[in-house]
């Protein structure tokens, strides 16, 4: 047994807290929220109380919603799966016709049951916190946004969560005729507002099948899931030094549908993450390059062009390809959109072959190397003399061993090329200089 | 090196050590350094192939990002294959490139490089010469082969011929590799061996 706090939040807008045990009964819960409002007004006569006599309740036909279902009286706490810091909406009403069903004594489901009989079963991320946590999935009125909302049936999967207009109720609150649900979740590791809301990561289950990463091989709880067929699972830390390898390499890969993202780490097909949230266990500052990154990469697929001055990076958007000298608007910086250098007169040698595919410079070598060529002049003079642009996107590219054949590390290049010649791979440079 | 990349090439090592490939004696790894960065595979030449009873060491290079990068692995016996460098074993396989997946492991990476030397892929070849040998004469390949594994990776002696004609060259006053290589490039035609080393 286990005592606890519950925040009720009522529909005449009062707020209040009931410590209660979780081997109460709705109705004796019910019992002490009425016990605790007698005692706390004395005066002010509320319009929905019934007649004021000792032991008499204030609000007979006091109800109780959470998460989308009504709580009937014969239920435990603990059978509801109320928590601490669970916010419960009482609504205090003397119609009853409202589409309500009437209390039945089969076993009480809640949400959070019916999708899995496993718990703790959700995660979030919550901003609060900065991290993964457990977290609770609750249900509004898709047209009032009052949580004062019964549903009709329960959602059975991901999709009628996820998805909008999927699940249908009644909005209890006055005036509001919404009959659409609309689920969210929370940080369910400490006290929230009405209103906060948490992203949630779908893709992290509660290891209940005891999986190993297949990255590290060490049973841990919770994993990854990634949506590949096999349903690979990773460890979060695993997941994390993945995604964080992968965005510093700039080999997450621009996906119409779903952006910049990444697959299995098994290299599965039809895998691709589409929750970028998940991104954001890489941390905050990983999580803003990854926008950063996500930003230039649209950019450069709708035929932009990024500012190549160190530290700028700023997107231009210079559509007549016939223009070379371009202008930064945020640092005046002067350059050739061939070569993207300083601007120069007179021809430029490095005209693109697939002019709609300009790259910004570094970031694709070695990252630490890149992100000091960002200040120094000296560094990117290195990366200038060890790197070769590839022929086709002029991402500067590093030769680090094997043979002539390269192929462009950026996912959405892949460009074949011949390190000797820099021009698209033949037969001829496999026949005279494949080994340099 | 990170954690991860430390603590799979433990468990990964382990594993090599305990499967039943390395009962047989078909591949084994061995630390380099205390860190895990560098190891020491080696594999067996496949039977029914000229690699056969020869033992072929590898170098194997973990990088931090290991196990989402893939190892950067060099054949250090010297090898005639059309998919191996003959001067720098230099390997090329997909899975040692782009085709790499994290659930791939050390053991994984062995045994394919095994069937590498057991089904060559002429048709992307990491050395030019060798894989048009292959293609075009492939008696001289295979007696070459065969050649380089007795000398470089103490395969059983079963071809004379080629020993004589390094010996003949070397007798010229050219270094033994040189003449092998020459040989070797030329399907073990003494006279434009020759003329290859005066040219």
């Amino acid at each position: 047994m286990s005592t606890f706090s519950l925040q009720i939040q009522i529909s005449t807008g009062d707020c209040l807290n009931v410590d209660v045990s979780d081997t109460w009964t709705i109705r004796k819960l019910k019992t002490e929220i009425n016990k605790q409002v007698k005692e706390d007004t004395t005066s002010a006569p509320d319009p929905n109380r019934s007649d004021d006599h000792d032991g008499a309740a204030v609000w007979p036909n006091l109800r109780l919603v959470l998460s989308g279902r009504e709580l009937h009286d014969e239920f435990t706490i603990q059978e509801c799966n109320l928590r601490q810091h669970s916010i419960i909406h009482a609504i205090i009403t003397v119609k009853n016709d409202k589409g309500i069903e009437k209390p039945s004594r089969k076993s009480y489901t809640s949400l959070e049951s019916s999708i899995s009989d496993h718990r703790p079963h959700f995660y979030v991320f919550c901003k609060m916190c900065a991290d993964v946590r457990l977290g609770k999935l609750r249900v509004c009125c898709q047209q009032c946004q009052a949580a004062t909302f019964i549903v009709e049936q329960d959602p059975t999967c991901w999709d009628d969560v996820l998805r909008p207009m999927r699940i249908h109720g009644t909005c209890q609150s006055d005036g509001c005729h919404g009959n659409t649900a609309e689920f969210y979740f929370k940080c369910a590791s400490h006290k929230t507002s009405l209103m906060e809301r948490a992203a949630v990561l779908y893709l992290i289950k509660t290891n209940t099948q005891h999986v190993s990463c297949i990255t590290c091989t060490d049973t841990s709880d919770p994993v990854l899931i990634f949506p590949c067929q096999q349903s690979h699972a990773i460890c979060i830390p695993c997941f994390t030094s993945y995604s964080s390898t992968k965005l510093n390499e700039r080999q997450f890969i621009q996906t119409p549908q779903y952006g910049y993202t990444i697959g299995c780490v098994a290299g599965c097909e039809n895998s691709f993450i589409q929750e970028i949230h998940h991104f954001r266990l890489m941390g905050q500052q990983q999580y803003e390059k990854y926008h950063r990154f996500a930003t230039e990469e649209c950019l450069l697929q709708s035929g932009d062009v990024l500012c190549p001055n160190a530290g700028c990076g700023e997107g231009l958007s210079i559509p007549d390809m016939q223009i070379r000298k371009i202008h930064c608007k945020t640092c005046k910086f002067l350059f050739c959109r061939h070569c993207l250098l300083e601007y120069h007169s007179g021809e430029c040698y490095q005209q693109l072959e697939n002019p709609s595919g300009g790259a910004t410079a570094g970031d694709l070598i070695d990252p630490v190397q890149a992100e000091r060529a960002r200040w120094e002049r000296e560094a990117r003079e290195t990366i200038r003399k060890t790197t070769k642009p590839c022929p086709k996107c002029k991402v500067p590219v590093e030769r680090n061993s094997g043979c002539m054949h390269m192929a462009c590390p950026r996912p959405n290049c892949n460009f074949e090329w011949c390190w000797i010649c820099q021009k698209e791979w033949n037969l001829n440079c496999t026949a005279d200089h494949w080994f340099g | 090196m990170s954690n991860i990349a430390a603590a799979r090439i433990q468990r990964e090592f382990k594993e090599v050590v305990k499967c039943d490939e390395a009962a047989k004696c078909a591949i084994k790894v061995e630390m380099v350094d205390s860190d895990c960065m560098e190891l020491r595979g080696e594999i067996a030449g496949p039977p029914d192939t000229p690699y056969e009873g020869g033992n072929f060491i590898l170098e194997i290079k973990i990088p931090e990002t290991y196990p989402f990068n893939p190892p950067k692995v060099r054949f250090v016996t010297k090898i005639w294959h059309p998919n191996i460098s003959s001067k720098t074993g230099a390997i090329c396989l997909d899975i040692l490139k782009d085709q790499w997946a994290a659930a791939m492991t050390l053991r994984t990476v062995l045994l394919s490089l095994q069937a590498l030397l057991a089904a060559a892929e002429p048709d992307d070849p990491q050395d030019a010469v060798v894989a048009k040998q292959y293609k075009e004469d492939p008696q001289a390949f295979e007696d070459t082969a065969r050649h380089w594994a007795q000398v470089y990776a103490q395969a059983p002696c079963n071809n004379p011929g080629c020993s004589a004609k390094v010996n003949q060259l070397v007798d010229m006053g050219f270094t033994e590799t040189a003449s092998r290589e020459a040989l070797s490039m030329h399907s073990w035609d003494v006279e434009k061996a020759v003329e290859y080393l005066m040219s």
